[in-house]
């Protein structure tokens, strides 16, 4: 009789550590999200543009000696870099498309500042929520078996 | 007999004893480390939908930009055809020969109001007459649109 009350207790006793001797420590997981601080791009505004101003003769078979004396009373060298009306029809329109692309080029540095400036804001909201979340689980695993009773 | 049984059954109960101890703290152990790791993944899991909710919105972001930029565009290009049709209008050579002293007197005139919109794109302060204009035409005849954006800034 003794001697199956030892075995039996001897038996639960070996089935125990055996149980327990082949599952192991769960391994700790450590989360690591700490947000990285992007440094600021400061650029230069581009140099303000001051243009001579430029003065044009028209010149006919009518007006030309008259032109010629403006030009010899101006002091000037005796030159004309002349151009045809088609030709200042395509200047203007040169300089026409080279204003759009201007304002094309602007408009684009113009939405890529919003699209940036916006994102920011997006990712320090991100960030802000991100450290919250952390900090209360911070908080919520540092509290001791009271504390969650508690609660 | 009796003693040494009741001996037996004190180590033995002694020994089981342990055993529950350990077991019970290595067991408490455990659901701390679990408990702590569901934790860890319920935030990286909020974490990451914060990410993704972050990346929609900017996607919706640079949408918007994108449609901006093609009002935009479009715009310009409108702009740009002012000349052109201003041009296709007038037979600008015999006019220039009938009357030269005229059409010389509106190019000069022209260029410099084409030149100054190039300034004030550039960013150049308005100038008085500019700052007191009423419609885009007194503003700068060769880029009236400018005015309309310096009005609404």
């Amino acid at each position: 009789m003794v001697n199956r009350s030892i075995v039996n207790a001897l038996g639960c006793l070996l089935t125990i550590v055996l149980i327990s001797g082949c599952s192991s420590m769960p391994k700790q997981i450590e989360v690591s999200a700490k947000p990285l601080d992007k440094p600021k791009l400061v650029l230069p505004n581009a140099d303000e543009l001051d243009l001579r101003s430029v003065e044009w003769y028209i010149v006919t078979i009518e007006n030309w000696e008259e032109q010629y004396e403006k030009l010899v009373a101006s002091g000037r060298s005796l030159a004309f870099f002349s151009l045809t009306d088609k030709g200042y029809e395509n200047l203007g329109l040169n300089i026409s498309d080279l204003r759009a692309y201007i304002q094309q080029q602007n408009a684009i540095i113009g939405a890529y500042d919003a699209y940036y400036l916006k994102s920011e804001e997006t990712f320090d909201k991100a960030n802000a929520e991100a450290e919250e979340a952390f900090e209360e689980q911070t908080k919520e695993s540092e509290k001791g078996f009271f504390g969650r009773l508690i609660d | 007999m009796g003693t040494k049984l009741a001996g037996i059954m004190a180590v033995v109960t002694f020994i089981v004893c342990g055993l529950f101890y350990w077991y019970y703290s290595d067991t408490q152990e455990r659901l701390a480390i679990l408990n702590s790791n569901n934790a860890k993944l319920e935030t990286a899991v909020q974490i990451s939908e914060e990410a993704v909710e972050s990346l929609q919105a900017d996607y919706e972001k640079a949408n918007e930009q994108v449609n901006i930029l093609n009002e935009e565009f479009a715009s310009i290009r409108k702009q740009n055809r002012v000349l052109s049709d201003k041009l296709g209008r007038h037979d600008l050579g015999n006019l220039a020969e009938k009357k030269p002293g005229l059409v010389q007197k509106v190019i000069i005139k022209a260029s410099d109001k084409a030149n100054r919109c190039f300034e004030i794109i550039s960013g150049s302060d308005l100038t008085e007459k500019e700052m007191e204009a009423t419609n885009g035409k007194s503003f700068n005849s060769e880029c009236p649109w400018l005015f309309t954006d310096n009005s609404t800034d």
